[in-house]
């Protein structure tokens, strides 16, 4: 016998994540991939998709942690 | 003369930076993103003006290997760049080059150096997806 409590299919509570979480995000602070360094490909991506803005491809931001990506994936930045 | 000569590199270089197809936009961030690893444009906010500078010069570098142009700019420029409409980090930027063993200087004439070759090979490889070695 399961210690989980059963589950009637018409109250189940509908969970909504909010939506800033739910879309796919191009955001610097991407909670989708837990902030794993990007590719060289991943940003140029980002660049064609999201150039300007604050989070754009060509903010003081971006540009900064396209750098410590680049370090941190050495040579597999390219890849 | 001498002047003359540097701006019309720096306006081919502006040209093809602002025809460049997608393809090529890819190398010429590439190449500003690894010129920025070396010490280049370590300026720390950066705007929309500074990136078009910073992929203007990428692209010189490229045609610098490419060609094997070289780039004379006189001391008073070096001083002043600004009254010469030149853009003003380009000193600044050029004195990196030199520092990072990527470009020579002579009688204020830059030329690319072995490394710079190197550099743009490898990182057009990379981009290009290609395995071939730059040696």
């Amino acid at each position: 016998m399961s210690d989980l409590p059963q589950v009637n299919p018409h109250n189940q509570i509908q969970v909504n994540t909010m939506s800033v979480f739910s879309q796919e995000s191009d955001s610097v602070l991407d909670s989708n991939n837990n902030n794993e360094p990007r590719t060289f490909q991943q940003w140029q991506q980002m660049r064609r998709s999201n150039p300007s803005g604050m989070a754009g491809y060509y903010s003081t931001k971006s540009q900064q942690q396209l750098m410590k990506d680049r370090e941190a994936l050495g040579d597999r930045f390219y890849d | 003369m001498t002047n003359q000569a540097l701006l019309e590199q720096l306006d081919q270089a502006r040209d093809s930076f602002q025809s460049a197809n997608v393809h090529e936009q890819h190398e010429i961030e590439a190449i500003r993103t690894e010129l920025r690893l070396r010490g280049l444009f370590t300026s720390k906010q950066i705007r929309p003006t500074s990136m078009a500078y910073e992929s203007q010069l990428a692209v010189l570098f490229m045609q610098m290997t490419r060609t094997g142009q070289k780039l004379t700019v006189p001391p008073t420029i070096i001083s002043n760049p600004h009254k010469y409409s030149v853009p003003t980090a380009l000193p600044r930027d050029l004195a990196a080059g030199v520092k990072a063993d990527l470009l020579l200087l002579e009688d204020s004439t830059y030329s690319p150096a072995l490394r710079l070759h190197q550099l743009v090979l490898e990182t057009l490889a990379r981009v290009n997806g290609t395995k071939e070695s730059a040696a």
